[in-house]
């Protein structure tokens, strides 16, 4: 049948040599206008005929359902006329009923209905009593539905032969079409004969017992059952045959029936023909078949599913570790391993690198395990870094979500799409408002210093177990180290100490270790500890240069330190750390000479403290004037290093301080550009705000930060407003308060206000400095440094000297001298001039006080 | 595959496997497990990617295990549903009487001792038949999965007719087919024709797409090229089992035994088949119920020897049957050949009638009487519907004779036209049978000497009756090769010439089959169109047979002209193929003339009688060629008269 899609396809156009008849559509059994025609079939294009593809001869096509025959045209022509001829010409050769009969079917079976009639006329004519011949026209005419004319031919042959079975059927449909059911019933007599069934067909008794059944004369449709039943004994267990008889005797309030009883029969469920069952019960069973594989099926899966989950093992040691889990053979894991165990609680044991036992507990919903992919991950001595991302994608941008996963040695997600894979970059979403969510885990085991910072905020004791545990596992970490230990809280110290000092035995000694843990005992007050502790060691190792180094960092005699110093380079001439401590030194007493010597010395020896020595390096350029030659070392670098800003803070300091301030802003734009999206709004306005201060761009300063809630407690902010002379802003603004644990500020606020005239305010702000240098938690040299504030005569210049603190801080600390004691101001101001270079804050409120400079005016 | 084919075949297979059974045996079953495989191949594909899914499915991981589960099972449970559906045989229930276990002792000690020395198991039933016969069926218990249950069955005639000897014989002939299980390739082989005829049923329904048709022409290919070469070493297999079971027959009850009983059944077999049924069928047109007591009949028959001229005949058709190659057992003379008798030594023995005491007598004892009744109900039962049926007939045509005659004068009776006659005849035939239709026949033949059917029935039964007049009848309806009536005289002198032994002939008929059923669908295929690229030829019709076309063409003054011309046929060329070409009387020059020429066509085409299939064509239409052909045919020319133009 010709079909189009969206009107391009085929269709039929066109229609000749058309009849119609009345008669059973073969596909619908319904009685229509059955219609033939010709016609011509064409490629269509939005339903316009564009190419013929060839005339066509529709044959009986229903009106109901469409359905029809369908030949080329010239070839039925040339069939049919070829056909009907040869069979008309045989009749006039051999007339014979056998011959007419054949000619008549053909005539019918081409819809050629007049000259059918016309040769029915001279046959009948020329065999007047022919019994056969009119019984078969009457059949063939019945067939084409002509029921008027069959019924006159059957009725023919009947009167000729009252005994012949095809007219008797013939007249009895008619007749019980008629509704005449006696005279159908007797001209039907003959089928109720036993043996019947062996040489007639039945379904005029068939057809007989329904007619019977719907008039309502139940008894004698129940005999004629009876008869079809024992003619066909298949029919007992025939449903539809059942279904008919039980109406009946139902009707007629039979208590006992002629059915016999049926045995269950499993094949009579699954075969169409001849079943017992009704067909709602066949679908039932075949469907509870099917049912019960599926339930079966799913079943199986969900307990293969079950018993078969994976247990990912991330090992992030190193070293290859054994894991048992339960009582079955131990496996050895290096790097990501998987073990198929079951759902439920196990018993899991590590060895090797790591010696732990976990128990843990596996399990997920009976449906969830057809519908989500759920994820356990043993993470050996939680050393493992996860990756836990939502993707979320969505034509709007809705921004996704990733945490790092630190120190869980247990992981569990409900439901993973892509495990230890990345998710496509794209997703197909229907509209503008749906969103799709993909859930993504990844081992993201990068820098150990990395996964630190980002979780330090969130989970803090994971961070410091996972610090620990890494630091154990690669001492070799300096940021890690030196984060560890500098982000540590004042109750977390005393467990910094201990972990430090649990490794500090092992040798060759790792300095920068060593360096961590003086400072962490230093500042928990353990100097006297340390210095005996020191001794011994180098009293076993003497001539141990990183020792000798060590014990001159904690010895409280600031020439002696020198002393030890100088030995260690005796010692080990290749070791840097002495001529960081000679640069640190020379620094603090402002010989800029020997501090970029020693530094440059150490860089030479290349020692794993790049940032400090380039810190060095940097104040003793920046003191003697010489920055500007640095500026496009500082810009690579800077450029080189997106993740870390320290570089760019270099650049801007010496921009600023070779008279490059407009370069500043472009620099720092150009640089958060480059950072992920994500941070670039955390990041670009702190440092814009910074970068501003260092120019000097002192008003702008403070409006940046005073427009954005998220700079506006910031020290650029603070030290902006001190510079500029608005003191009650800087002091009495709550945002600050958060500031004023660093005593850098808290100094600044006491220093602005004696310089805005109000000594009782610097002196109250001054002893809020004092107290925080003092707190527990401050090292050495803070605390010197709030000594140096308390001395009730103002302490010497050397004293100044010999406290190791940033420039900055110590111009400011001397700038704070220089108001607290009068007598030694000039002394003091002239120092802070001295060591008043790096542009950092609170550099124009140092230098305000230096050179009396209107607030605002650098 | 031609017959000649067939038989080249059949012969190749008895060349390769001459004295090398168990090769065959092997051959026939890797045959049978073709057909087998290649019938279930679909199925096993379509069931195999459902279990694949299935399986994969069950062991997978989610969200693919339930997608590959839900398709797997669909899929899997459509596959062993169509395997089911086409793979079932519903065997018909045996029938005649169950022999349980003790009732016929005398014959369970018989068959207990054939078991012993045949060294196999016992049957699982026994049953006693109306067949002259016996036989040894496999019916299996479980369906597909198999488990057969073997099953005896011995003819009661068969009982009657033979000595208890013999009889034995004959049921170690058996046992033996048992003990060797021949009957399971036969079983296998039965169950597989099945299992085609299941599928070819499900292919009568009308094929949904042309994927259906192709693979439908595929498999009908398949077929045609893989069941003749299966039947053809099943054939020569079973022979091969019946000459191993003789052989053991005769070891068991004796070369005697075997071979008189044998020789029974060659001459009492075709006797019951051509006299004494035919006989007790005509009774039907007499009587309106079947006789109740037909067993008794049969005995009656088997135990009264016939005419000497007669028993002379069929002793002679007994010995000159030959093998054919399509037959499962082998001709009497070569199974009896082997145990050193010969066609003269059977001659001496003359025709087999029934011994006494027979082995019925002696081993169903007395339960013979009950059997007997049962049967004959069964054989009652069975026939009660056909019979009353030609009663019905008889009385009618009965009824309508002696109307005609009442009304009729003499003389008219006498010249009764052939067609007539020709249905008289064929009435008695089949009502009455050939003693009563016969001398119909004569007269109709006389009438017209050239009447092929009653040449073909008339010279059937005669030349089977060894009267060399049916022969000749036959051979002169193969000289007229009429299309209708050349294969069954062809089929009807193939009876002829096996029941007296010329295999020479009955080869050459063969040939004559195969040709002609090559032709018929060669002349199918040329009848079928009909194109200006075919040739054509002067249409030969005498002015007799052109004038009622003339008349015809007269009569409608649309018909401008005509032409008639016929084409040259290769295949029965007896029956004419014409065309007829018509132009209209009117030319308008404003309109079209193909619509109102392919009017007249459609006017014409019903009326046209000409002796052969006529098309009827215009000048336009897809027909243009073809008639532009016929138009410049020398002579084609009918008619013509002068076209006017409006």
């Amino acid at each position: 049948m010709p079909s189009t899609v969206n009107g391009i396809g085929t269709h039929y156009y066109g229609k000749s040599n058309h009849t119609v008849r009345a008669a059973v559509c073969a596909s619908c059994q319904r009685m229509g206008n059955l219609e033939s025609y010709d016609t011509r079939l064409w490629f269509v294009i939005v339903f316009i005929p564009i190419i013929p593809l060839g005339r066509k001869r529709i044959i009986d096509k229903c009106p109901a359902c469409t359905r029809h025959y369908v030949m080329k045209a010239d070839v039925y022509e040339q069939t049919k006329q070829l056909q009907t001829s040869g069979s008309l010409e045989r009749f006039r050769r051999e007339a014979s009923a056998d011959s007419a009969i054949e000619a008549h079917g053909q005539l019918l079976a081409f819809h050629e209905h007049e000259q059918a009639a016309d040769f029915r006329e001279t046959a009948l004519a020329r065999f007047p009593e022919h019994v056969g011949l009119r019984a078969g026209m009457a059949a063939q005419l019945r067939e084409m539905s002509l029921f008027d004319e069959s019924a006159k031919l059957f009725q023919a042959a009947l009167d000729l032969d009252p005994e012949l079975p095809e007219a008797r059927v013939g007249v009895a449909l008619r007749k019980m079409a008629e509704g005449d059911l006696d005279e159908a019933q007797e001209l039907l007599d003959f089928l109720m004969e036993p043996g019947a069934g062996r040489q007639h067909s039945l379904v005029p008794l068939d057809t007989l017992a329904g007619n019977l059944q719907r008039l309502g004369r139940h008894e004698e449709a129940l005999d004629v059952a009876g008869v079809l039943m024992r003619e066909i004994p298949s029919l007992e267990t025939s449903h539809p045959f059942r279904t008919f008889v039980r109406q009946s005797e139902k009707a007629l309030g039979r208590p006992e029936s002629i059915l016999p009883k049926l045995n269950f029969s499993i094949s009579g469920l699954f075969r169409s023909e001849g079943s017992p069952y009704a067909p709602w019960q066949r679908k039932l069973a075949i469907g509870s078949v099917a049912g019960l594989l599926l339930l079966g099926g799913l079943a199986i899966n969900n307990e293969y599913i079950r018993r078969h989950r994976t247990l990912h093992v991330l090992n992030a040691t190193g070293k290859s570790a054994q894991v048992q889990v339960d009582d079955q053979p131990a496996v050895s894991v290096g790097g990501l391993g998987r073990l198929s165990v079951s759902e439920g609680p196990h018993v899991i044991k590590v060895s090797g690198p790591v010696n732990e036992t976990q128990n843990v507990a596996l399990g997920s919903g009976y449906f969830e395990r057809w519908s989500r992919n759920p994820t356990w991950i043993l993470n050996l001595g939680g050393e493992a870094v996860l990756e836990d991302i939502t993707h979320v994608y969505s034509m709007n941008g809705t921004p996704g979500q990733r945490r790092l996963v630190v120190g869980e040695t247990f992981f569990h997600r409900p439901h993973v799409d892509y495990l230890f894979t990345s998710a496509p970059s794209q997703i197909e979403v229907k509209n503008r408002n749906q969103e799709v969510r993909k859930t993504e885990i990844e081992w993201a085991q990068a820098e150990d210093f990395n996964a630190f910072m980002a979780t330090i905020d969130t989970n803090r004791k994971a961070a410091m177990d996972f610090a620990e545990k890494r630091l154990r596992r690669n001492p070799n970490q300096a940021d890690l180290l030196k984060y560890y230990v500098g982000l540590s809280a004042d109750n977390e110290r005393a467990g910094v100490e201990s972990f430090l000092k649990s490794e500090i035995d092992r040798r060759p000694v790792n300095v920068s270790w060593h360096r961590a843990y003086q400072t962490v005992a230093e500042v928990n007050k353990h100097e006297t500890e340390l210095i005996s502790l020191y001794d011994g060691y180098l009293a076993a190792d003497p001539s141990n240069a990183s020792l000798i180094y060590l014990r001159g960092r904690i010895d409280p005699d600031w020439d002696k330190q020198d002393l030890f110093y100088r030995r260690a380079i005796e010692a080990d001439p290749k070791l840097g750390w002495p001529w960081i401590a000679l640069a640190g030194r020379a620094g603090s007493e402002g010989r800029w000479d020997d501090s970029l010597k020693a530094a440059l010395k150490a860089r030479e020896l290349n020692i794993n403290e790049p940032e400090r020595i380039t810190e060095l390096i940097h104040e003793a350029k920046m003191a003697k004037s010489e920055v500007k030659a640095h500026i496009e070392e500082y810009r690579v670098a800077a450029n080189a290093n997106v993740q870390n800003a320290s570089s760019l803070l270099l650049l801007v300091d010496a921009l600023a301080a070779s008279g490059g301030e407009s370069e500043i802003d472009p620099a720092i734009i150009a640089w958060a550009y480059r950072l992920p999206v994500s941070v670039q709004g955390q990041v670009a306005p702190r440092l814009r705000a910074l970068g501003l201060y260092y120019a000097g761009k002192l008003k702008e300063c403070a409006e940046l930060c005073n427009s954005g809630t998220l700079i506006k407690s910031e020290p650029p902010h603070l030290h902006a407003l001190i510079a500029l002379g608005r003191m009650e802003e800087a002091a009495d603004d709550s945002v600050f308060g958060t500031l004023w644990n660093d005593p850098l500020n808290a100094l600044a606020v006491s220093v602005g206000y004696r310089l805005d005239g109000k000594p009782e305010d610097s002196a109250r702000w001054r002893e809020k400095a004092v107290a925080s240098m003092n707190k527990d938690g401050s090292s050495t040299d803070l605390r010197k440094a709030a000594k140096l504030l308390s001395d009730s005569e103002g302490p010497e210049i050397k004293a100044v000297h010999q406290t190791y603190v940033p420039p900055a801080f110590k111009a400011l600390l001397l700038a704070a001298l220089a108001d607290q004691f009068p007598v030694k101001r000039e002394m003091y101001l002239a120092e802070a001039a001295r060591f008043n270079f790096s542009r950092k804050p609170s550099y124009y409120l140092v230098r305000r006080a230096t050179e009396g400079k209107t607030p605002g005016q650098p | 595959m031609t017959r000649q084919a067939f038989d080249s075949l059949v012969r190749r297979i008895e060349g390769r496997y001459a004295g090398r059974q168990a090769a065959l045996e092997r051959a026939t079953t890797l045959w049978v497990a073709m057909g087998l495989a290649s019938l279930l191949s679909w199925l096993l594909l379509v069931t195999s990617v459902g279990l694949l899914l299935f399986v994969l499915g069950v062991f997978a991981g989610p969200p693919h295990s339930v997608v590959l589960i839900v398709i797997g099972v669909p899929i899997t449970l459509y596959g062993v549903f169509q395997a089911v559906h086409i793979l079932r045989v519903d065997l018909t229930p045996p029938d005649g009487h169950l022999v349980a276990p003790g009732e016929a002792p005398a014959l369970g000690l018989m068959l207990d001792g054939l078991r012993r020395d045949s060294q196999c198991r016992a049957f699982d039933e026994v049953r006693i038949t109306m067949d002259f016969n016996a036989g040894v069926h496999e019916a299996p218990r479980l369906g597909l999965l198999g488990w057969p249950r073997t099953i005896l069955e011995i003819g009661l005639p068969l009982a009657w007719a033979m000595s208890p000897d013999e009889l034995k014989a004959i049921l170690a002939h058996e046992f033996s087919h048992l003990s060797a299980r021949h009957g399971r390739n036969v079983s296998r082989i039965y169950r597989l024709n099945r299992t085609w005829g299941n599928l070819f049923q499900r292919m009568q329904r009308p094929a949904g797409d042309s994927l259906a048709r192709l693979s439908r022409s595929a498999i009908t290919k398949f077929v045609n090229w893989y069941w003749p070469r299966l039947h053809a070493r099943s054939l020569v297999l079973s022979r091969a089992h019946e000459y191993q079971a003789d052989r053991d027959a005769a070891r068991i009850a004796g070369t005697a035994a075997i071979s008189t009983a044998l020789w029974r059944i060659e001459g009492l077999s075709p006797w019951l088949t051509d006299r004494f049924w035919p006989e007790v069928l005509a009774k039907a047109a007499e009587w309106p119920e079947p006789p109740n007591d037909i067993v008794e009949r049969l005995t009656a028959a088997i135990q009264t020897p016939p005419a000497p001229e007669d028993a002379e005949l069929w002793i002679e058709r007994g010995l000159n049957r030959a093998t054919l190659h399509d037959e499962t057992h082998p001709a009497l003379l070569d199974r009896v050949r082997p145990m050193g008798l010969t066609a003269d030594d059977l001659r001496r023995i003359g025709f087999p009638v029934a011994v006494r005491p027979s082995a019925a007598e002696v081993l169903l004892e007395d339960i013979v009487p009950a059997i007997e009744r049962e049967l004959s109900e069964e054989w009652r039962k069975n026939t009660l519907g056909p019979w009353r049926d030609r009663y019905r007939r008889a009385a009618s045509e009965a009824r309508r004779k002696a109307a005609t005659s009442e009304t009729a004068a003499p003389d008219a009776l006498l010249s009764v036209d052939v067609n007539s006659l020709w249905e008289t005849a064929r009435n008695a035939v089949d009502l009455h049978g050939m003693a009563l239709a016969a001398p119909l026949l004569r007269r109709l033949l006389d009438q017209d000497p050239n009447h092929d059917g009653a040449a073909v029935i008339l010279g059937r039964h005669l030349g089977v009756a060894g009267n060399p007049e049916g022969e000749a009848m036959l051979t002169r309806v193969l000289t007229r090769n009429d299309e209708t009536w050349m294969p069954k005289a062809c089929e009807a002198l193939q009876e002829v010439y096996r029941a007296s032994g010329r295999m020479d002939l009955l080869r050459e008929i063969d040939a004559r089959l195969d040709r002609y059923e090559s032709d018929l669908r060669d002349a199918q295929r040329e009848r079928s169109t009909i194109s200006a690229a075919d040739t054509f030829v002067p249409h030969e019709l005498t002015d007799e047979q052109l004038a009622p076309l003339r008349e015809l063409l007269d009569s409608i003054p649309d018909v401008g002209a005509a032409w008639l011309a016929r084409k040259e046929l290769h295949y029965f060329p007896n029956r004419r193929l014409l065309v007829l070409c018509v132009r209209g009387a009117v030319t308008r020059w404003w309109s079209k003339n193909a619509e109102r020429e392919s009017t007249l066509v459609r006017r014409l085409a019903p009326k046209v009688e000409l002796p052969g299939q006529v098309l009827v064509i215009s000048r336009q239409g897809s027909f243009r060629n073809l008639a532009r052909t016929i138009m410049r045919f020398p002579g084609a020319e009918v008619l013509r008269r002068e076209e006017t133009h409006n």
